[in-house]
């Protein structure tokens, strides 16, 4: 009898507890990231500027910043995939356990990187001279994963650094950080490269978060105000990412023009299959397959070339290929312009647009799946409305930040008590979330200051929750 | 198409206009067809291979029924590193044909479907040892790099 | 395991699917002509030597499947012809179609079948004249007339129903 008791208890146990981890895990998968804050009150500075988070014009020094980064990256060490992987997981846990010993002993291992790192951080402008334009999509970055690691590493050093009391390192670590990362971004014509500045800076802004709640730390308002808007500008890119299939194919650009035979029309859409699909050498399709597929297609682009303008003769000599392609390319023109062109608006303004522009894409993708042939220009297309959206969302980053530092600000100036309202904090100007247009949603519950940035997906919400150090 | 069934221009609007037409779509399941396809292939292959081996076993019956007693002899062969190192014959028969030569690097692919996942996976999706000399997984399609880009 | 992959099927199923069941319909009715379709392609995938070209194959396969089908049912033979010619819509209509869909489909049904046949090989099938004369089995100059009077008699009568339409 009691075998069958204790065997039921056994089974309730288990029951409950794969519940409770299930219901955690379901918990923590679509919530916002909650951070919390036992913060000190700062006041402003008297010298306002007296911290800043890039190199003063007076302390750089002449000359381009990439060779440096580039010898930087000479100097990590080989192999080093193993001590990465601890250093991610340490950038993860709470500062307070982090094992000071090992991270030291880890970061070490960079030491000559980073002081090359720390010299280029300080010259006064970064051109990385890529060969876009005769290189296009080919183009080589093997630097990028290196400089992930040392955006990475910079991180850590910065949180051991704080963990360890050491305030004015930790913020000289912070500063090179945030120059490494502008550089990256800086007269940078590729995506991915801004992709990798905004990850890179969203890792350090979370050693601000560390370093704001040290008992002494001063307020960095400022220098978080002082960091440019957008930190990192994807237009240059993006005027790239526009252009990047004529840089690839040049031949494409006359291609209305120009005529082909049916061997280099074969070859191009070869060529164009094998960049999409990322696979160059496999594809070396038959030209029968390709004009086949092509079949359904090749009339309605016939058709629509003769509406432009081109004679019938001059149409029906064109191989299927080539009239195919054109009509492809017309779309894919039509859809670029339409969706790169709200790029060049203010984000708030262009966010409609650009979903817009999304779901009008999506619907022809969808349509030339069912009905016709796929057309491959059209993957080429980045998803601008989320790039956009990345972009915001580290400018929103830095700009809570400046809330919870204009928070201290006011704790400091009113012997610790906590405003209201956002509209109580007068000596400096409050940000607006980047991403409403409106003020962050704040408000005062048990005590602690909540701060609160809401987003259409709820992992990509802001939560802040200041707790003042008694 | 060329003129080769000397028609009138009439006639060659009539032609491009009727090829305006799409042919109804078909209530043909494709996923049904490729797996019927897929089956009946398999079975003619499982098929060929349950005959092949009932003749192999046939055979090494007649045999075994009818050869000598031999006396099995054991024999040692020491492999050098020389032969070690021979390359296969499998590898050459593997071996994907290079295209033309090329004056760019030549896997520009990468960088399109890279891109894509960092910019809706971050910083992680970037990998340690990223080249974009080669792939270091299989490429995405397009309906799996929409549906990546459509669940952001 | 055939020469055809399973990307290459896919690849050919939506290249010339609606294309093969329309020529199908030559002979049989909508469902049937799928039919025989879907075989041909399952017989596709089966095939052990390297087929040169294989949107020529899949034509001959079909018409070759749509007349067996319809030999073994001699009695309703030419039932069946009149049901393949009435039932269902051969063409979806669109908004930037240069012809009446309906019109069309009336106009072919109109025709003998040998010259609907060679029309539909041309127009949807996209096949050259030499391809269409080794498929149907005859000379390139017969091949060459039927298509021209196929064209002639289409369009007198879809002027022919124009006219009615207009009386209407």
């Amino acid at each position: 009898m009691i075998r069958k008791v204790m065997f039921l208890i056994l089974i309730v146990c288990v029951v409950v507890f794969t519940t409770a981890t299930e219901i955690t895990w379901a918990e923590n998968k679509d919530t916002p990231r909650v951070v919390q804050m036992t913060v000190t009150p700062a006041p402003q500075l008297a010298e306002a500027l007296k911290y800043q988070l890039l190199p003063e014009f007076l302390d750089q020094t002449p000359g381009n910043a990439a060779l440096l980064y580039h010898v930087a990256t000479a100097e990590m060490p080989n192999d080093h995939g193993e001590l990465i992987k601890k250093m991610r997981d340490w950038l993860d846990m709470p500062i307070e356990k982090l094992p000071q010993e090992e991270a030291l002993d880890a970061i070490s291992n960079f030491e000559q990187a980073l002081y090359q790192l720390n010299l280029a951080a300080y010259r006064e402008y970064c051109d990385w001279q890529l060969p876009i334009r005769t290189e296009g999509y080919s183009l080589l970055m093997p630097s990028l994963s290196k400089f992930k690691t040392l955006g990475t590493t910079l991180a850590l050093k910065a949180r051991l650094q704080i963990a360890q009391e050491q305030y004015d390192e930790a913020l000289n670590t912070l500063r090179n950080g945030f120059a490494f990362a502008g550089h990256i971004g800086e007269n940078n014509p590729v995506l991915i490269q801004d992709l990798v500045a905004i990850g890179i800076t969203r890792l350090l802004i979370r050693e601000i978060e560390n370093f704001v709640q040290a008992p002494q730390a001063p307020n960095l308002y400022w220098a978080l105000t002082s960091l440019p808007h957008p930190f990192i500008d994807m237009r240059n890119s993006m005027e790239t990412e526009k252009s990047m299939l004529y840089i690839q194919f040049p031949q494409l650009r006359d291609i209305e023009t120009t005529k082909l035979t049916k061997q280099q029309a074969l070859a191009l859409w070869n060529e164009i299959v094998g960049l999409i699909e990322g696979n160059s050498k496999a594809y070396d399709l038959d030209e029968k397959m390709v004009v086949a597929a092509m079949m359904k297609l090749h009339p309605q682009a016939k058709r629509q070339l003769i509406a432009q303008g081109h004679s019938p003769q001059e149409v029906e000599a064109m191989p299927v290929i080539q009239v195919v392609l054109i009509y492809q390319l017309q779309q894919y023109n039509r859809m670029a312009d339409e969706m790169f062109k709200w790029f060049r608006a203010p984000y708030l303004q262009a966010r409609d647009g650009l979903e817009k522009a999304e779901q009008h894409l999506n619907q022809i993708v969808s349509e030339t799946r069912e009905n016709m042939m796929r057309n491959y220009f059209l993957d080429l297309l980045p998803a601008l409305g989320k790039a956009y959206y990345v972009g915001v969302q580290l400018d929103r980053d830095i700009a809570i930040l400046c809330c919870v530092e204009a928070v201290r600000m006011y704790a400091a100036d009113h012997n610790g008590k906590l405003p209201a309202t956002l509209a109580e904090i007068t000596k400096v100007p409050v940000p607006l979330d980047p991403l409403s247009g409106n003020e962050f949603i704040y408000k005062i519950v048990d005590g602690k200051a909540i701060i609160e940035g809401p987003a259409a997906s709820p992992k990509d919400a802001l939560h802040y929750e200041l707790t003042i150090r008694q | 198409m060329q003129n080769e069934e000397n028609i009138t221009p009439a006639q060659r609007e009539l032609e491009t206009a009727l090829g305006s037409l799409r042919p109804a779509v078909t209530s043909m399941d494709r996923d049904l067809l490729m797996f019927r396809a897929g089956r009946a292939s398999g079975r003619r292959y499982y098929r060929t291979w349950q005959g092949g081996a009932a003749v192999l076993a046939v055979l090494l019956t007649v045999s075994l029924l009818h050869s000598p007693t031999v006396q099995p002899i054991e024999r040692v062969q020491y492999v050098t590193h020389e032969q070690q190192a021979a390359p296969s014959d499998m590898m050459t028969m593997t071996e994907v044909p290079t295209g033309p030569a090329r004056t760019r690097s030549p896997m520009p692919g990468n960088y399109v479907r890279l891109r894509n996942r960092v910019l809706i996976g971050g910083l992680d999706e970037l990998p340690d040892t990223y080249s974009s000399s080669g792939p270091s997984e299989p490429p995405m399609n397009r309906r799996q790099l929409l549906e990546m880009m459509l669940s952001s | 395991m055939g020469s055809i992959s399973p990307e290459q099927l896919s690849f050919w199923y939506q290249a010339c699917g609606t294309q093969l069941v329309l020529y199908g319909r030559n002979w049989l009715d909508a469902a049937l002509a799928e039919d025989v379709v879907q075989e041909v392609f399952v017989r596709l995938m089966g095939q052990r030597t390297e087929i040169r070209d294989v949107r020529a194959w899949l034509f001959r396969a079909v018409r070759n499947g749509a007349i067996s089908h319809l030999r073994r049912q001699k009695r309703r033979k030419k039932r069946d012809q009149r049901i393949a010619t009435q039932q269902q819509n051969w063409f979806e209509p669109h908004p930037d179609d240069l012809i009446d869909a309906q019109m069309a489909q009336t106009a072919l049904e109109s025709l003998p079948p040998r010259q609907r046949e060679i029309v539909m090989l041309r127009i949807w099938g996209q096949m050259t004249f030499k391809e269409m004369a080794g498929l149907v089995d005859l000379p390139l100059s017969t091949v060459h007339d039927h298509y021209r009077t196929a064209l002639v008699r289409i369009k007198s009568k879809m002027e022919l129903s124009l006219c009615k339409t207009k009386k209407t």
